[in-house]
């Protein structure tokens, strides 16, 4: 889906990413862990085009990611940003609709796209507010109505033809309880309807949960890709994040369980 | 709930208040009309049937494309401002406060003062086409000024964009200031009428001048209109939802200066037009469809506009208040008062 070659992005003078090289394939769902300033939220803006790279090569789908139309491109994966929000009033279901504007081009959204937003709204609980002003929400609901927007665009998906979707931090505003619900929902469409998925989480619990492939950034550079058990050791812990860990295997789920100290 | 039923409704009362304050305005005046007779003069172009010659020019020549100027001035000023406040994703921005009017004022004026140096006469066309661009000109450089300044990654620093503002407005002021020195008596006449604002000078000529134009300018940012309300999102956003962000921006910003320019070259400073009715329209209207808010926001900016101009030509009469200060005293409050609402949000 995504091949990531040898790409360098520098930004006033500093390397941001150093030669970052990995492959997303479809229907994964690959979360990103780092610690601060590792460039986490960098390599995702590249990786959606709104920042320029020195050296190497971006393919989405093949195709180098340079020359992709940006209505088409639209119309195959959608990027949830850090900290969008509203200046101006607008009702929460509308907001939801914008992310349909790939499909509807300005025309009016029909049937399905209304069914879609009001879907997704309650998926994350937030179709009470449909008709409220997006800007008198608080933090947590803003950002489960601008996930809502963003699962929007790429809901028509399918295992064969998986459309793309990238997170920056979803949860870094929601209740634990809204995060599983994230989570789970992104789980699902990635196995049953079809989604590649691409998330920075700061939880490794989250991440050995949820996650079929995660990734390690420092200081710019990809430490390691693999799934979760093989990436989730002490060691790369320690040489990511500096701390000691340990690790079990968690007594309910088929999954890991970290403890750091 | 976004009255999207209502829309049409909306659009018959605001057309309806309209006509009101048109009628109401063709009454009142230095010399007061009765009702009956606009009907009869109005009556008289359909059946050319014989009126009393003094109403037949007061209403025809005076009255009537100074009430359309104030229609299409008004309309224009606010939807420059609605447009302007997306462009900036910020509320407090205005053509007005950015140094935009100011732009074009002092090159308005400027081609003013420099064309009487010119080796051939551009009679009144040229003037007034001439006159037009210079103020286009003006504003368009004002705003990108302003823009890169303030704007970094599609952020706009509000404090560096007001102040810019107020840096150009000052330069614009000084600059005119020069230029007076090297005015004639007219020419002065002309500058000081700017800087005040005012709608008197208008003519049919004009009328029709700023009709071609500002239809053009409305029908070219309506069309942006979706694009612009999702840059409502932020340009980040508003371009992973496939919107050619910078291109829709430079078009909408050029429409808008256009815009402002021609109003600014023919009534002057009328600021705050811009602020006030966009804002109106978002906190009584509460619609989310852009292409419905710049409709209602030219109504109101029309329907307003030409109902100050009127206060201003009757509450000193036989003189006339120049109109900008009438909007400078009822916007300079309400920018303050948006000011402290925004202070109590952060």
């Amino acid at each position: 889906m995504l091949n990531i070659n040898n790409i360098t992005v520098c930004l006033n003078g500093r390397n941001l990413l150093k030669e970052i090289n990995f492959d997303l394939d479809e229907n994964d769902f690959m979360v990103l862990l780092g610690g601060n300033g590792a460039g986490k939220s960098t390599l995702l803006k590249t990786l959606a085009r709104s920042l320029p790279y020195r050296k190497g090569q971006i393919l989405f789908r093949g195709e180098n990611l340079a020359y992709w139309s940006q209505v088409e491109l639209s119309q195959q994966r959608a990027v949830l940003s850090q900290n969008t929000f509203l200046v101006f009033p607008m009702n929460v279901i509308d907001v939801v609709l914008l992310g349909r504007y790939p499909y509807t081009q300005g025309g009016k959204p029909n049937a399905k796209d209304v069914t879609i937003a009001y879907e997704l709204l309650d998926l994350m609980g937030v179709a009470k507010y449909a008709e409220e002003d997006i800007t008198c929400l608080s933090g947590g609901e803003q950002q489960r109505v601008h996930i809502a927007r963003v699962l929007a665009q790429v809901w028509e998906s399918s295992l064969a033809n998986p459309k793309l979707l990238l997170l920056d931090e979803p949860t870094s505003n929601l209740d634990i309880a809204y995060q599983h619900i994230l989570l789970e929902l992104l789980q699902d469409r990635v196995q049953k309807h079809g989604l590649t998925v691409l998330a920075v989480l700061h939880d490794m619990n989250l991440a050995a949960r949820y996650a079929t492939q995660i990734a390690l950034l420092k200081e710019g550079k990809l430490l390691t890709v693999g799934r979760p058990q093989e990436v989730l050791t002490t060691d790369w812990i320690q040489r990511t994040f500096g701390v000691s860990s340990i690790i079990q295997a968690h007594p309910i789920f088929d999954c890991l369980q970290v403890s750091t100290y | 709930m976004a009255p999207t039923k209502g829309s049409i409704s909306i659009v018959v009362q605001l057309s309806l208040l309209l006509l009101g304050t048109v009628f109401l305005s063709l009454c009142v005046g230095a010399y007061s009309i009765s009702f009956q007779e606009i009907i009869s003069v109005l009556g008289s172009w359909l059946t050319a049937k014989e009126v009393d010659e003094s109403s037949l020019f007061l209403i025809g020549q005076i009255r009537l494309p100074r009430i359309a100027l104030g229609l299409l001035v008004g309309a224009a000023l606010a939807i420059s401002g609605a447009s302007i406040q997306i462009v900036f994703r910020n509320p407090l921005a205005e053509p007005g406060l950015i140094g935009v009017s100011s732009g074009a004022m002092f090159f308005a004026a400027g081609f003013i003062v420099l064309k009487d140096y010119l080796p051939f006469d551009l009679g009144l066309w040229g003037h007034y086409i001439g006159l037009s661009i210079a103020a286009f000109l003006g504003g368009l450089l004002a705003t990108v000024f302003v823009y890169r300044l303030s704007t970094t990654g599609g952020r706009t620093a509000v404090s560096i964009m007001l102040l810019a503002g107020v840096a150009i407005t000052a330069l614009g002021g000084g600059l005119t200031g020069v230029l007076i020195f090297y005015a004639t008596e007219a020419q002065l006449r002309d500058i000081t009428f700017w800087s005040f604002g005012s709608l008197s000078g208008s003519n049919w000529g004009i009328v029709g001048l700023l009709t071609v134009v500002i239809t053009m300018a409305i029908l070219g940012i309506v069309k942006s209109a979706k694009q612009l309300e999702i840059m409502q999102l932020g340009d980040q956003e508003a371009s992973y939802l496939g919107v050619e962000v910078e291109q829709i921006k430079k078009q909408v910003v050029i429409w808008v200066v256009l815009m402002v320019g021609i109003c600014v070259a023919f009534t002057g400073l009328i600021g705050f037009v811009g602020l006030m009715v966009p804002h109106l329209v978002r906190i009584y209207f509460k619609e989310a469809s852009f292409a419905k808010n710049i409709v209602y926001t030219g109504f109101l900016g029309a329907i307003l506009l030409s109902f100050a101009d009127m206060v201003t030509r009757t509450i000193v009469a036989p003189a006339e208040l120049p109109i900008g200060i009438l909007t400078a005293l009822l916007g300079a409050p309400f920018f303050l008062w948006l000011l402290v609402k925004q202070k109590s949000i952060r």
